[in-house]
C-alpha cells in the first residue's frame, strides 16, 4: 500500500471539506477517491479487487486475482461468504464466465463457516443470501450445506428479519464496536444495494441509517466515543487509528486525513473495506452527518444495548447492557455499567479527547480473564478456553493487557463525572487495574490531595485515585497501576470554555474532595462535582444522583437530544433541528419530515355519510355531500379530497422508497391514489362489495387486504387481481382486518362470529375463540404484538395478552358495542369508544378502564386515533356529529368540525 | 345467440293442431291490434316529454329522440350537466339521453357528457336495482366511448377497463336471475330500474350478445310481472313497496308498466315509463295474453331469493317461496314469511280489481330493529335504525303497513291463506295490523269471529285469532291487536262461487279455525269451505289434507304460465298453444 500513498496525498490535497457544500457531494468525492486509491493498490483482496475492476484499472491483474481468491481453498468462512458475492456482484457484467463459473461453484465445493459471533452470522447469511438469490432454482447438491437454494434463501432471510428485530429493539450484543462496525455496515450495504426483495431492501436502508445514527451520536471528530463491545488494544488506546475512522471520514467528513496515510499511525486494517461502500448507491442522511459532526452544545446520551449471547452460567440469555456518554465538542466521556457484557475485547470506560496527537484518551481496567468468562459466551469446554483463545487473541490472559471486561469493575457517570469502582475477588488472576495515560499530553500533574490532572488541549482531566498506585513508563504512555482489590477513580472532565485555563482547573482540583469508605463489606464513595452534583455509588449497591436512585431502566433505548426510542419498541427517533427521522421497524418505513413533529401528521377522516340537521333524508341523491375522505388543512378546515363519493368506510396509506399512496375503503370498492388525493383509481372490482377497511401491507406496496361484506379480499400484485380469501371462516361479514406489527404475513380479522387470525396471509383463517360473536373492531399494541383487544357488539371488549391463545374480558368497559379501539403511540394508553360509551383510556393493555369523556349529544363513537408523537392529541368521530378532539389527554373536549358527519375512521398520515 | 322472433310462425304453424292460415290471421289480428294500440301509449308518453318544458333528462332524451327540439335540448342537457347528481339515477337517463341524441346534439353537449362522465363520480349503490342501473350505464358509456385512458373517467379505470367489468357483472347479475331468481323479486316500485337498462341495452348495446340479454331480460322481467298481473296490479308478496302503492297499487310505478305494456291501468307519464316508450323493444304477444287472460283461476308458485344476507344468516341467498292465486277479480298472493328483505317487504296481500283507489287487503306484523337491517346493510348495527329512517321515514313506526317480521309466517293454498304470528316479548312493537280499505262495498263483523267483506264481485273472510281493536283511520280500518301469539286465516272467493254475500258469510259461519296459542307455540286447524284440511304450526309446518308442504320443491316459476327450474337459466313461456322459451346459457329466444 506504501507506494500509492504519494498519490493519494497529491488527490488529498483536493478534498474540500467544507459542509456549506454538502455532505453527500462530499462523499461523492471521497467516494471516488477511495475507488481510485484502492484501485491503485496492490493488496491481495476482495475490496481491491472490486476496485480495480469497476475503476477499470488493471484489469489483468483483478481477475488474476479475483480467480486465485476464488480458487484458494483456505479462504472461506463468512468473511469469504459475503465478500466473495459482494466482489461478483458489482462485477460480474465485467467478470468472464469461467471466472463466474468458479465463483458459483466457490459456494457449492468450500465450505463455509457461520462463525460464532453477531458480526459472523451477519456476514454468512447476507452473504448466503445473496448467493441464493443469485442463482436461485438451485438443488441442495448445488450447495456447500446440502440445502437448496430457496432453502438457503429462506433460512437466512429468516435469521437476518431476526437479527433486525433483536438489534432495534433490545440492541446490538456487539454494539458499538470500532472494528466490528464495518462488519455489520457492509453486509447491511450489500443487501441495500442488491436484495431483489423490495422489503429486505428497504430494511437493509433502515439498519444502514440505525447503525450510522448510533455511531454518529458518539463520533468525536472521528473518534468512535463511550465504551465498546470490542475493541482491540491498539485501537483502545489509538482511537484513531481504529477500523471505523475510514466510515468516518467516508460518511462524516471526519476526520479531515485520508485514511491511508494516517498521521495517528499505521492502522490494522487498510481501509479498502469501504470500498463496498463507496460502490454503493446508499447515502447516509444529511440528518446523521450533521448529527456526527454538530457538537455545539454538549449533551447526554444514554442507551441501552445487550450483552452477546450467555450460553452458560447465567439468569438470562441477553442482559441488558447501560450505556452513558457525554458528548462536548472537546471531549467524550463514556462508560458501560460493568461487569461482563462481552468476553474478552469490552472496553468499559474512556475520556476521548479532540487532539492533533494519537493516543488521546484515558481509561482504566482490571486485566481480567478466566476460562468462566469465556465459557459464558462460548461452547467449548471451559478450562482450556483461555489457553485456545489466547492464541488467537495473544494478549487475553496478558496482565498488561488494555482491553477486558471484568466481573469486579462497575461504573457511575453523571454527565462530565464517572466513579469506577473495582471489587476484586481474592484469588483473582491479576489482582490490580491498570490505567492508560498518553505520555504526549501537553500536561500532568499529581495534586497534593491525590487528584492527577492532565490537560489535553482544551481538555481538562482529573484524576482521583482511591488508593496508593505507581507508574510504569512506556515509550507511548504511562501505565497507572493500583495493587488494591477493593479500588477505584473518580474521574471528571472538564473544558478550557468552562475552567478558562489549566491553573484554574488545577485550583478547583486542589479542593476537590471525594469522600469513600472501604470497610470489607462497605465499598461506597461519595463525591460532588464541580456543578455541584452529588455522586453517591456504593459497590453492588445503589447509584444516586443528588439524592435520587439513578436507575438504568430509565436510560431507554436510545435518549439523547438527537436519537430517542423506547426499548423494545422498533421505533427510532433521529432529530436534528428541524428535521426528523423516523425509522419505523415494525412497519418497515422511514419517515423524513421537516418542523415540529405535530405537523409531520395530516389529520385525515373517513366520512360514511353526513346529514346537515335541518335535512330530511339521505342518501344517494342528498344534495349535501359532505362525505367521503377528507383531510385537515393547515388552517383547520376540512377539506375534502377530490372524492365525493358516499359511504367511505376507512382509509389506509402506504409509503415505500418514493411512492406514498392513499387508500380509501368505500362503498364502490378500494380506491387508491397515488398523487396525493388529486386522481383516484378503483381497484377492485364487481366481486368486491362494501369494503369496510382497509390495510396496507408494511413494506410491498402492492400487497394490500380488505375487509368487506362478503369476506377479506386480498391482493398481491398491487390490486391487478384479487382473491377472495375466506378458508377457515365461518361467516362472512368482516368489520376490520390488520396486519400484525411484528409479521407481515400474520393478519386478524374482526368477523361476525370470532376474531380471527391468518399466518399465511389470509390463505387459511383460525378463529381464535375469543368467547364473544360479533366482533367490531381490533387493535394490537404498537410495541408488543402478543396483546391484542377486540371490541365487541355487545360485550364491551375482550383481552388477549397471548397473541390470542386466551381472552379475558376488559373489567369495567361497557358492555355494549365498542366500534373502535386505538393506541398511543408509545403504546402506555389504549382508548375506546362505541354505542352510547363515550370515551375511555386504559392504561394496562385493555384490562381496567376509566371514562374520559362524555357528551350527550354524541351517541356514538365510530372512530378514535392518538397523534403518533402526542399522547395527549386524541380525535373521536362520532355517529353524525362530526369529529371532537382533545389536546389534554381528555381533560377537555372541543368540536374539530364536519358537523353531521358520520366518520368512520380517522388517520393521522405523515405529511405526503 | 340468435334472437330467433322470425321463425315464430312456422314453429307455431306446426305444432298447433289447427288451420293455420285461420290461427295465423287471428294471432296476427289480435297481436296487431295489440302492437297499434302500444304504439298510441306509447306516442303520448313521448309526446307528454317532447313537449315538456321541465328541466330532467327524460325531457331531453324525448326531445332528441323526436329530433323536433334539438337546440332546446341541448340547452337543457348542459344545464343539467352543470350539477350533475343522483349516482347510479343519473347514470342511465344521462347515458339513455345521450344515445338517443348523440346524432343530432351540438358537439359542445357531447363534450359536456363525456366530461361529465370524468369528473361526476357516482355512487355504486347497495342495493340489486343500484348495480344494475350502475353497470350498464356503464357499460353502455364505455362503449360509447372507447379506448380512453383510466384518466378519462370518474372511477380511473379505462373504458376497457369498465366494459369488462360491467359486462362481467350484467351476466352475472341476469345468471343469478335465471338460477335462483331476484332479490329485488316482484317489486311494484323498483320494476323499472331493471326495466330501463335493460332496454337500453336491448336498443344501444353494440356487443349483438348484450343487446340480446336485454332484450331476453326484457322479455324475462315483463313475464315475471305478467304472470301476477291483474288489472294494473303487480299481485301477490312484495320483496320491496312502498307507500301509497301498497293501499293505493295504481300509484306503483309498475302500473305505469302494466299500462304501457298491457293496456291496463292507467296513463301515466312518469319519467319511469320514458325510455320504455323510447325504445325498439316490444311485448312478445305471449306475454300480452299471459297478462291479461283472468279467464280461468290458476295457482303460480315462484322461487326468489333473498337479498344478499352479509350477517346474521347461515346462507347469503336462502329462497324465497312465493304463492300467488290469480282469478278474474282477485289476486291473493304470499311468500313464506320471516324476513327476506328490509324496510319494504310485503308478505302477503290480496288485490283486488273492485274498490278503487284502494284496491288492497293485507295484514302484517309493523317489525323494525337494527338486526333485521344489520342483515342486509353494512353498517353499525345499533345505529343502522336512525341511519335508515331519514329516508325511509315510516321504517321505526307502529303504525307502518310494509315490512317483513321474523316473527310471520304464511301457508297459502289457492284462495285461503294463513298467517301466524309468534313474537317475542320486548320486541318493538308487540301488535299486528290488518288494513281494510273503506272502499269496500261491504264489511261485517260476524258473531262467528270472522270479518267479511265484499269488493265488487269478491268476497272476502278474515278470521283473527285474537281480540283486536277496530280503528278507523282516513281511508281504512285498521285492525289492532295487541297479542304476541296471534294470527288470521283469510279466504277470499268470487259471487261466481256464492250467489250473494250472504251466503258466502253463512260458508263462513260453519268453518271456524282451531288455533293453539296458550302453549309454547302457535298452532291453527282449519278446513276451508272447500272442505280442505289445513294444519299449520309456527313457523314451518304446513299440512294440506294431513300431507306435509315440502317448500323446497318450489320451482324458480311453476304454473300454467310459466315453467322454469331451479338452476336451470331457461324460462319457458306457455299460453293455450303457443310457447316461447328463453334459453340464457345460449341466448336463445326459441317459440
Amino acid at each position: 500500500m506504501k507506494k500509492i500513498i504519494f498519490l493519494l496525498f497529491i488527490l488529498g490535497m483536493s478534498i474540500n471539506t467544507n459542509h456549506t457544500i454538502g455532505a453527500q457531494t462530499i462523499f461523492e468525492e471521497r467516494a471516488g477517491l477511495t475507488l481510485q486509491s484502492a484501485a491503485a493498490d496492490d493488496e491481495f483482496n476482495l475490496y481491491v479487487v472490486t476496485a480495480k475492476l469497476v475503476q477499470g484499472t488493471d484489469k489483468e491483474t483483478a481477475l488474476r486475482d479475483f480467480r486465485k481468491l476464488t480458487n484458494d481453498q483456505l479462504l472461506g468462512g463468512m468473511f469469504f461468504a459475503y465478500q466473495m458475492i459482494g466482489a461478483y456482484l458489482y462485477t460480474r457484467d465485467l467478470l468472464p464466465g469461467d471466472l463466474k463459473e468458479e465463483i458459483r461453484q466457490a459456494y457449492r465445493d468450500r465450505t463455509m463457516y457461520r462463525g460464532d459471533t453477531e458480526n459472523h452470522w451477519v456476514m454468512y447469511y447476507t452473504g448466503i443470501y445473496l448467493a441464493a438469490q443469485t442463482w436461485p432454482d438451485l438443488d441442495e447438491k448445488e450447495w456447500f450445506n446440502g440445502k437448496s437454494s430457496s432453502a438457503n434463501l429462506i433460512e437466512a432471510e429468516g435469521w437476518l428479519r431476526e437479527w433486525f428485530r433483536i438489534t432495534t429493539t433490545i440492541g446490538q450484543g456487539e454494539f458499538d464496536s470500532p472494528t466490528y462496525l464495518m462488519t455489520f455496515l457492509n453486509p447491511m450495504l450489500l443487501l441495500y444495494e442488491f436484495a431483489d426483495d423490495p422489503h429486505m431492501k428497504q430494511t437493509a436502508n433502515m439498519m444502514l441509517d440505525f447503525l450510522f445514527a448510533d455511531y454518529a451520536v458518539k463520533n468525536l471528530r472521528g473518534n468512535y466515543g463511550g465504551g465498546h463491545s470490542r475493541d482491540y488494544p491498539q485501537d483502545i488506546i489509538n482511537p484513531l487509528t481504529a477500523p471505523d475512522v475510514p466510515w468516518s471520514w467516508l460518511y462524516f467528513s471526519e476526520p479531515d486525513f485520508l485514511p491511508w496515510d494516517n498521521p495517528m499511525g499505521e492502522p490494522r486494517h487498510s481501509g479498502w473495506n469501504i470500498v463496498f461502500a463507496a460502490l454503493s448507491s446508499y447515502r447516509v442522511p444529511d440528518i446523521i452527518v450533521s448529527i456526527a459532526t454538530d457538537r455545539g452544545t454538549p449533551y447526554v446520551l444514554t442507551e441501552t444495548k445487550r450483552t452477546r449471547n450467555i450460553i452458560r452460567f447465567a439468569e438470562e440469555r441477553n442482559l441488558p447492557v447501560y450505556k452513558y456518554t457525554y458528548m462536548t465538542e472537546d471531549y467524550v466521556l463514556g462508560s458501560l455499567h460493568g461487569g461482563i457484557l462481552q468476553p474478552i475485547q469490552q472496553h468499559t470506560w474512556d475520556v476521548t479527547f479532540v487532539s492533533d496527537k494519537p493516543h488521546n484518551t484515558i481509561f482504566t481496567l482490571h486485566p481480567y480473564y478466566s476460562g468462566k468468562e469465556l465459557a459464558m459466551f462460548f461452547p467449548e469446554q471451559k478450562k482450556f478456553l483461555a489457553d485456545e483463545v489466547d492464541r488467537y487473541h495473544k494478549v487475553y490472559t496478558d496482565p498488561d493487557k488494555w482491553n477486558s471486561s471484568s466481573p469486579y469493575e462497575q461504573t457511575m457517570q453523571y454527565k462530565n463525572t464517572i466513579i469506577v469502582l473495582y471489587n476484586i475477588e481474592p484469588g483473582a488472576q491479576h489482582p490490580h487495574i491498570d490505567g492508560f495515560f498518553p505520555k504526549n499530553i501537553d500536561k500532568r500533574v499529581e495534586l497534593h490531595n491525590r487528584w492527577i490532572v492532565s490537560k489535553a488541549g482544551d481538555t481538562y482531566i482529573a484524576f482521583y485515585p482511591l488508593r496508593d498506585y505507581v507508574w510504569i513508563e512506556t515509550e507511548i504512555y504511562d501505565r497507572w497501576r493500583s495493587f488494591n482489590l477493593q479500588n477505584g477513580v473518580v474521574v471528571e472532565a472538564g473544558r478550557k470554555s468552562e475552567y478558562g485555563s489549566f491553573d484554574n482547573f488545577i485550583d478547583h482540583f486542589s479542593s476537590a474532595v471525594v469522600e469513600y469508605e472501604i470497610t470489607g463489606e462497605t465499598f461506597s464513595v461519595v463525591y460532588t462535582t464541580r456543578d455541584n452534583d452529588i455522586l453517591e455509588f456504593t459497590y453492588n449497591g445503589e447509584r444516586r444522583i443528588n439524592g435520587k436512585i439513578l436507575r438504568f431502566e430509565d436510560y431507554g433505548f436510545f435518549n439523547s437530544p438527537f436519537i430517542r426510542s423506547q426499548t423494545g419498541s422498533g421505533v427510532i427517533e433521529i432529530t436534528y433541528g428541524e428535521q426528523t427521522r423516523v425509522l419505523d421497524f415494525n412497519k418497515n418505513t422511514i419517515t423524513h419530515s421537516i418542523g415540529s413533529r405535530e405537523n409531520d401528521y395530516i389529520l385525515h377522516c373517513a366520512v360514511l355519510f353526513s346529514v346537515p340537521k335541518e335535512a330530511s333524508s339521505l342518501g344517494y341523491a342528498h344534495p349535501a355531500r359532505s362525505v367521503g375522505l377528507f383531510r385537515r388543512s393547515g388552517d383547520n378546515e376540512w377539506v375534502n379530497m377530490h372524492h365525493p363519493n358516499l359511504f367511505s368506510y376507512g382509509l389506509d396509506y402506504s409509503r415505500h422508497e418514493d411512492t406514498f399512496r392513499l387508500y380509501i375503503a368505500g362503498g364502490n370498492g378500494l380506491h387508491r391514489s397515488s398523487d396525493g388525493g388529486e386522481s383516484w383509481k378503483v381497484l377492485t372490482g364487481w366481486q368486491a362489495e362494501d369494503i369496510l377497511s382497509v390495510a396496507t401491507h408494511p413494506y410491498d406496496s402492492t400487497i394490500v387486504y380488505v375487509s368487506t361484506s362478503f369476506g377479506v379480499f386480498g391482493t398481491r400484485d398491487d390490486g391487478r387481481t384479487w382473491q377472495r380469501r375466506m378458508e377457515g371462516m365461518k361467516r362472512w361479514y368482516v368489520q376490520k382486518v390488520i396486519i400484525d406489527i411484528q409479521s407481515a404475513e400474520t393478519l386478524y380479522a374482526a368477523a361476525e362470529d370470532d376474531l380471527y387470525a391468518s399466518y399465511n396471509g389470509g390463505m387459511y383463517w383460525k378463529p381464535l375463540q375469543t368467547g364473544v360473536p360479533e366482533i367490531l373492531s381490533v387493535v394490537q399494541h404498537p410495541v408488543d404484538s402478543k396483546i391484542l383487544i377486540a371490541g365487541t357488539e355487545n360485550h364491551g371488549a375482550v383481552v388477549s395478552r397471548d397473541g390470542g391463545e386466551s381472552w379475558i374480558t376488559a373489567e369495567n368497559l361497557p358492555k355494549t358495542a365498542i366500534y373502535s379501539l386505538a393506541y398511543s403511540g408509545d403504546g402506555r394508553y389504549v382508548y375506546a369508544g362505541g354505542y352510547k360509551t363515550g370515551v375511555w383510556r386504559s392504561a394496562d393493555n385493555g384490562i381496567s378502564w376509566d371514562i374520559i369523556w362524555d357528551d350527550e349529544d354524541v351517541e356514538a363513537i365510530y372512530a378514535l386515533t392518538v397523534h403518533p408523537d402526542n399522547n395527549q392529541y386524541i380525535v373521536a368521530g362520532t355517529n353524525g356529529n362530526g369529529l371532537y378532539e382533545t389536546f389534554d389527554g381528555g381533560l377537555t373536549w372541543q368540536h374539530a368540525g364536519l358537523f353531521g358527519a358520520h366518520v368512520q375512521q380517522i388517520k393521522f398520515i405523515p405529511r405526503y | 345467440m340468435k334472437y330467433l322472433l322470425s321463425i315464430f310462425f312456422i314453429l307455431f304453424s306446426q305444432v298447433s293442431g289447427l288451420n293455420s292460415f285461420q290461427l295465423q290471421s287471428s294471432v296476427i289480428d289480435i297481436y296487431g291490434e295489440y302492437l297499434e294500440s302500444y304504439s298510441h301509449r306509447a306516442e303520448h308518453v313521448v309526446t307528454a316529454f317532447d313537449t315538456s318544458s321541465n328541466l330532467n333528462y327524460y325531457v331531453v332524451a324525448a326531445k332528441y329522440a323526436r329530433g323536433t327540439r334539438i337546440a332546446e335540448a341541448d340547452s337543457m342537457f348542459l344545464e343539467l350537466l352543470k350539477e350533475p347528481r343522483g349516482d347510479m339515477f343519473w347514470m342511465f337517463p344521462v347515458i339513455g339521453a345521450y344515445l338517443h341524441g348523440k346524432e343530432v346534439m351540438a358537439p359542445e353537449v357531447k363534450k359536456a357528457v363525456r366530461n361529465a362522465w370524468k369528473t361526476y363520480a357516482p355512487y355504486r349503490g347497495d342495493t340489486e336495482n343500484h348495480w344494475c342501473m350502475y353497470y350498464v350505464s356503464l357499460y353502455l358509456a364505455a362503449e360509447q366511448w372507447p379506448g380512453l385512458s383510466g384518466a378519462e373517467w370518474f372511477n380511473g379505470k379505462s373504458s376497457d377497463e369498465n366494459l369488462v367489468e360491467s359486462r362481467e357483472y350484467i351476466l352475472h347479475w341476469v345468471d343469478i336471475t335465471n338460477t335462483i331468481g331476484q332479490g329485488e323479486f316482484d317489486s311494484p316500485d323498483y320494476l323499472p330500474e331493471y326495466m330501463i337498462p335493460m332496454l337500453l341495452l336491448a336498443d344501444f348495446a353494440k356487443d349483438p350478445d348484450m343487446r340480446t340479454v336485454g332484450n331476453m331480460m326484457a322479455d324475462y322481467l315483463l313475464a315475471d310481472f305478467a304472470v301476477e298481473h291483474l288489472d294494473g296490479q303487480y299481485a301477490g308478496g312484495f320483496s320491496r313497496i312502498t307507500e301509497p302503492g301498497v293501499f293505493e297499487p295504481l300509484r306503483s310505478n309498475s302500473s305505469a308498466y302494466a299500462h304501457l305494456y298491457f293496456g291496463t291501468g292507467v296513463t301515466s307519464t312518469s319519467g319511469w315509463i320514458l325510455f320504455p316508450a323510447l325504445s325498439d323493444y316490444r311485448l312478445p304477444e305471449i306475454l300480452f295474453h299471459i297478462a291479461t287472460d283472468r279467464d280461468h283461476p290458476y295457482v303460480h308458485k315462484e322461487r326468489k331469493r333473498v337479498r344478499n344476507v352479509i350477517r346474521y344468516g347461515e346462507e347469503i341467498n336462502p329462497p324465497v317461496y312465493k304463492y300467488t292465486y290469480m282469478t278474474r277479480d282477485y289476486a291473493l298472493g304470499s311468500l313464506q314469511g320471516g324476513i327476506l328483505q328490509p324496510i319494504q317487504q310485503q308478505t302477503w296481500s290480496l288485490r283486488l280489481t273492485a274498490g278503487h283507489p284502494h284496491t288492497a287487503v293485507f295484514g302484517l306484523h309493523p317489525y323494525w330493529s337494527g338486526f333485521e337491517l344489520g342483515m342486509f346493510f353494512p353498517q353499525r348495527k345499533k345505529t343502522l335504525v336512525a341511519d335508515v329512517v331519514p329516508s325511509k321515514t315510516t321504517y321505526n313506526q307502529p303504525g307502518k303497513w310494509t315490512g317483513g317480521s321474523p316473527y310471520e309466517r304464511t301457508f297459502q293454498y289457492k284462495n285461503t291463506l294463513i298467517v301466524l304470528y309468534d313474537i317475542p316479548e320486548g320486541t318493538d312493537s308487540e301488535h299486528i295490523s290488518g288494513f281494510f280499505p273503506k272502499t269496500l262495498d261491504e264489511i261485517i263483523i260476524d258473531e262467528s269471529g270472522w270479518i267479511a267483506a265484499r269488493a265488487g264481485n269478491t268476497l272476502i273472510g278474515w278470521y283473527p285469532l285474537r281480540e283486536y281493536d277496530w280503528i278507523e283511520e282516513e281511508i281504512n280500518w285498521r285492525l289492532h291487536s295487541p297479542y304476541r301469539k296471534n294470527g288470521y286465516v283469510i279466504e277470499v272467493r268470487s259471487m261466481d262461487e256464492y250467489d250473494t254475500f250472504t251466503e258466502f258469510r253463512k260458508a263462513l259461519q260453519e268453518r271456524i279455525p282451531y288455533s293453539d296459542l296458550q302453549g309454547s307455540g302457535v298452532t291453527l286447524t282449519y278446513r276451508n269451505p272447500d272442505n280442505e284440511h289445513l294444519q299449520f304450526t309456527f313457523p314451518d309446518e304446513r299440512f294440506i289434507n294431513e300431507s306435509p308442504v315440502n317448500l323446497d320443491e318450489y320451482k324458480l316459476f311453476d304454473g300454467k304460465y310459466l315453467q322454469a327450474d331451479v338452476g336451470s337459466r331457461q324460462l319457458t313461456m306457455r299460453y293455450k298453444d303457443m310457447k316461447r322459451i328463453l334459453n340464457f346459457e345460449t341466448l336463445e329466444v326459441i317459440e
